[in-house]
């Protein structure tokens, strides 16, 4: 726990507007946001989906995780590659990973392998079947860029609580 | 839920379906959950150390729960008993103590307060759990139920519909009650209210992460379209409606074959001075007799046959009365063990004393008998079926 709070002071430091944390290294910055993922209805009957500031989570609540990655040393950083496992008691929602210049994939065997989702496939009584997304055990991100000095990228995922 | 600091913008374009697949009790309240992402790169072909990153919460205390109530439209009859079942789900994340009460409801808009027209001041009623929780209690001196997540306690609360009852002395047929059962969210045994965590509470980033808040979820109870117990308040409720069977006694009070008139309400007395020492003979005819019921008041009009012309019998002494009980059942039961009590030196006509006995008795339901000392006429008329009608006629002397 002490870590968790640790965590979170260094984000409310950096005055985030939302829970946060994050470890520095001299080269590359690695640093999480979580949020709540919500539903707001609109007046005209329609309605949006929102990232807020979590107020509680409980089970059912969609919680959306971005992730930024910003070179602050002063050399290229090349092959990046960002592994998520989908954490216990959760599981990912269809489609919500996004990355700009990165290829997506997925693993259905804790990370052993990952592939493209129509790729992916599972066995359940014998039978191999297409893998939906809650057999998903791991989101990766391979950049497909070299991230340049001074520069950032962002990749965010949604899990749902269990 | 209150939504600040909105961040749409990190996510334009995003479409992420929200309704998802349903979880029954989910997570347990109060597990962590950590999202450990990490980082490899290369810097000019070397690579570097990975780097990680935590970020964890804990999972909140979600009370969520459900009742339904299994007895459907209920109908008693006076003196029997009547079984009210309930089913209470705990849909939250943690076992929780739930308190259970019964209470009566003015209507179907879930007011809890007396109202109904056949309400009834509740008995002690006792609930038993189905199943393996086997607690026995009483819900009107607050009973408690402890139920684990995605359990269900099914429990029952059993009363007699009294034979006398509390609105007025009588009841009739289609009275009605509602019995409004409510389960609260409690936190111990002796019906200490939870305090849902306040904004300022969940507004707090070392709450949001580190800390076990409660949330309030259960749906909104609809009593009917006029009310409702709202969501998220730790309470949820149901109305179960009750309408009373029994026997009902009217008269026709004015012949016209209708017997709900509110003047036909109760077994109708009709008293007629057939004649008397002065008018030795009365005139017959049906358009020169007038009949009293509710009153009770004698003032008949027939006119004399044989006496003066313009004379009016008149309940003098050796007078000759005809007291007339009609009662026909219009509830939906049969009636049993029906007595019929007149007293005959009841207050507008204490005048009319019975000579002591009775004559030309016609009853269509068992035979009547006068307590002398009381002045009270008694018929035991024993079963009146539902429609039928009990005619008792009967003369006396006027003492």
């Amino acid at each position: 726990m002490n870590k968790v709070k640790q965590l979170i002071n260094k984000s409310m430091v950096a005055a985030l507007l939302s829970v946060a944390s994050l470890t520095a290294f001299a080269q590359v910055e690695l640093k999480t946001e979580m949020y709540k993922v919500i539903e707001v209805q609109k007046d005209n009957g329609t309605s949006k989906i929102e990232w807020v500031t979590p107020d509680n989570i409980t089970p059912g609540d969609k919680v959306g995780y971005r992730i930024m990655v910003e070179n602050k040393g002063d050399k290229a950083a090349d092959d990046i590659v960002l592994n998520n496992p989908v954490p216990e008691n959760t599981i990912y929602v269809n489609g919500s990973a996004r990355g700009a210049n990165s290829s997506i994939v997925f693993s259905v065997d804790q990370g052993k392998t990952f592939a493209t989702p129509e790729k992916l496939f599972i066995e359940k009584n014998g039978k191999k079947l297409p893998a939906t997304a809650k057999d998903y055990s791991n989101v990766r991100w391979v950049l497909t860029s070299s991230l340049k000095v001074g520069e950032q990228s962002s990749v965010q995922y949604v899990v749902q609580v269990k | 839920m209150k939504i600040n600091k909105t961040l749409t913008a990190l996510i334009a374009g995003a479409s992420i379906g929200i309704s998802g697949q349903a979880f029954a009790a989910g997570t347990a309240a109060g597990t962590t959950i950590t999202n450990q992402v990490t980082l490899n790169y290369e810097v000019s072909g070397t690579a570097q150390a990975q780097l990680d990153v935590d970020t964890s919460f804990l999972v909140d205390n979600k009370i969520d729960m459900e009742i339904s109530d299994n007895s459907g439209a209920l109908t008693i009859i006076p003196g029997e008993s009547i079984t009210y079942t309930y089913t209470l789900t705990n849909s939250g994340n943690k076992s929780q103590i739930f308190e259970l009460l019964l209470a009566n409801s003015a209507d179907a808009t879930g007011t809890a307060s007396t109202g109904d027209t056949g309400d009834i001041t509740l008995p002690t009623v006792t609930y038993a759990f189905a199943g393996s929780n086997t607690s026995t209690g009483s819900i009107l001196a607050g009973g408690y139920v402890t139920i684990p997540v995605d359990e269900t306690a099914t429990y029952t609360a059993t009363f007699t519909y009294p034979l006398t009852y509390d609105v007025g002395t009588n009841i009739v047929n289609d009275d009605y009650f509602h019995l409004l059962a409510t389960a609260e969210a409690v936190a111990d045994t002796s019906g200490t209210t939870i305090t849902p965590s306040t904004a300022t509470d969940k507004n707090d980033a070392g709450n949001i992460l580190a800390a076990e808040l409660i949330v309030f979820a259960e749906d909104e109870s609809v009593m009917a379209t006029t009310d409702t117990d709202a969501a998220y308040t730790g309470v949820i409720s149901v109305i179960t409606s009750t309408t009373v069977e029994t026997a009902n006694f009217a008269h026709d009070d004015n012949g016209d074959g209708d017997f709900t008139d509110p003047e036909d309400t109760g077994p109708g007395l009709t008293v007629i001075v057939l004649d008397d020492p002065i008018c030795n003979a009365y005139d017959s005819g049906a358009a020169n007799q007038e009949s009293y019921y509710a009153s009770y008041t004698v003032n008949t009009v027939n006119t004399c046959a044989t006496g003066p012309a313009t004379y009016t019998p008149k309940a003098i002494p050796g007078a000759l009365v005809e007291y007339t009980i009609t009662a026909k059942n219009t509830g939906a039961v049969d009636a049993s063990n029906v007595v019929f009590f007149q007293d005959i030196a009841d207050a507008a006509y204490s005048d009319f004393l019975l000579a002591g006995t009775l004559g030309n008795e016609v009853t269509s339901h068992g035979t009547p008998s006068v307590d002398g000392a009381n002045n009270e006429l008694t018929v035991t008329a024993g079963t009146v079926a539902q429609d039928a009608t009990v005619t008792i006629t009967f003369t006396a002397i006027v003492e």
